[in-house]
């Protein structure tokens, strides 16, 4: 039996125990309600300044910038379905309507963001390029014309901030590791590629660059195992769009979106060519404005294009810009408005 | 009322001092929670506010944003040989535009950019005429932010620049 000073005892215990159970329950949520708070307000600003970056990068044309980075660095990934993110911590915010190619982690104090206007011939989007201004970039060129030509279009296009190294294959062979974390090797030409000895081991990422086809490479152990081929346009936009990728899913994404962005701008050029055809019509200019050749810019379901439909795509608008450059000058011979 | 103070005070009377401790230790505990939640209501209502204050300044710079990024788009700017006219929109890319946005997809396209608001650019001298380049508003909405902006307007075919003004209301 329990006598009452015993029973009190047992109550006094039972009670400390449930008052100090719903102090600290209360204490929790407060804590709890505090951090939501503090997340919303953190993922604001970094929603804010991220947007700003890149939609100010993607409006100024042909600009490199270093933008200073959060603690956490940021990520970039897209999905297979091209959901593309920019992630920092555990806040994500979409690409948008910005085309970026980066690498899939940047943790670096600061980053180089860059952009670059595809043209076809008129300006369609600007290309933004991110680089992390701590991982090795080396460029290894063969003897053949296409290296040539490429290393003089690469030298006159990229920013003095964004560094590469540029060597031959003999030199790579014998290049020394630097403890970065991450080295780029961009192999353009012909050659094979290969990996020397000072960087077997080593965080590396590689991408052969020749006239018809972009491989990117996983290196394991000592030997390199291409994993993704793309055909491609050898033009100097979709090279450098390869180069800033993280793999071949950010690059294909990319193309996509700015297939996508074309479709657009293409038909306000061609309703825009149309009015311009009426107006100069009534004035008795003869001014022929290529509203065919504008509608031949738009690509059906961008979407769903296979790899190959793709290339053949970009193939067609290259062919399609050449003869918009000849159809405006022409314009410009006849002292009519111009299309671009 | 008077009635039901003096059975209080009759059963406080009758109590032993345990049950008085116990009661007392209750009473005490009442207080403080009462103290607590008045303290952390009026906090986080103080963080509130401020966390209000900020999204009202987010939306405004936004909203800014969006016009600023409207005038670079090459969809409705004025460059020619490419050379690009600041604050300038193309006349007759104006009137393709407005066109373009009133489909589904397009607006599906803009909204990442633009998000709930509509957007508008008013020819107001020489000529008067008024282009409705984005409308996407939602049916209920907590705030709107207005934001307008001297543009330049440019005819092609007369090689000649109207004065016009850009409208953009953001809705949240």
């Amino acid at each position: 039996m329990i006598d009452n000073k015993g029973f009190a005892l047992q109550f006094h215990w039972l009670f400390i125990l449930i008052a100090g159970g719903i102090i600290l329950v209360f204490f929790f949520s407060v804590a709890g309600k505090q951090k939501a708070l503090s997340d919303e307000k953190l993922s604001l600003s970094l929603v804010q300044s991220m947007d700003a970056i890149f939609e100010m990068a993607g409006a100024g044309e042909g600009t490199s910038q270093v933008i200073p980075l959060p603690k956490n660095g940021l990520g970039f990934s897209c999905t297979g379905t091209c959901d593309c993110f920019v992630q920092s911590g555990s806040a994500r915010k979409s690409f948008g309507n910005n085309i970026i190619f980066s690498e899939d982690e940047v943790k670096a104090p600061e980053v180089i963001v860059w952009s670059l206007p595809w043209k076809v011939p008129f300006r369609v989007v600007n290309l933004i390029f991110v680089s992390d201004p701590e991982t090795r970039k080396i460029f290894v060129f063969d003897d053949s014309p296409f290296a040539k030509d490429l290393k003089d279009k690469l030298a006159e296009i990229i920013p003095d901030n964004i560094i590469f190294e540029q060597m031959s294959f003999a030199e790579f062979n014998s290049v020394s590791f630097d403890g970065s974390d991450l080295t780029k090797v961009f192999f353009v030409g012909n050659s094979r590629p290969f990996i020397p000895s000072a960087f077997q081991g080593k965080n590396i990422e590689l991408l052969s660059i020749n006239p018809q086809v972009l491989a990117f490479y996983d290196v394991q152990g000592s030997s390199l195992v291409p994993y993704d081929f793309i055909k491609y346009p050898a033009d100097i936009t979709w090279i450098l769009a390869a180069m800033f990728s993280a793999d071949k899913n950010m690059f294909v994404c990319g193309l996509k979106s700015a297939l996508q962005r074309l479709n657009l701008v293409a038909k306000v050029f061609s309703d825009r060519a149309m009015f311009l055809a009426e107006k100069t019509d009534e004035m008795g200019l003869e001014c022929a404005y290529p509203v065919d050749e504008l509608d031949d810019l738009i690509t059906e379901n961008v979407v769903g294009l296979s790899d190959d439909d793709l290339f053949s795509s970009i193939s067609r608008i290259n062919s399609v810009r050449d003869s918009l450059v000849v159809r405006n000058d022409q314009l410009i011979e006849r002292s009519c408005p111009e299309l671009f | 009322m008077s009635g039901l103070v003096l059975s209080c005070f009759r059963l406080l009377n009758t109590m032993k001092k345990a049950q008085m401790r116990v009661l007392e230790s209750v009473a005490v505990l009442i207080v403080f929670f009462i103290l607590m939640v008045i303290g952390s209501s009026v906090y986080f209502g103080m963080q509130n506010s401020k966390l209000k204050k900020d999204r009202v300044v987010f939306e405004d710079s936004e909203a800014l944003r969006a016009l600023v990024k409207l005038q670079s788009l090459p969809e409705l700017d004025c460059s020619f040989a490419s050379a690009h006219t600041i604050n300038c929109f193309d006349l007759f890319k104006l009137q393709a535009f407005s066109n373009l946005t009133k489909s589904e997809s397009a607006q599906e396209f803009y909204y990442p950019l633009f998000g709930d608001a509509v957007i508008s650019v008013k020819v107001v001298f020489p000529l008067e005429r008024n282009f409705t380049l984005y409308d996407v508003h939602p049916v209920e909405f907590k705030s709107l932010v207005r934001k307008t902006m001297p543009v330049l307007v440019y005819d092609p075919v007369l090689s000649r620049y109207y004065f016009g003004l850009s409208e953009l209301i953001k809705y949240a």
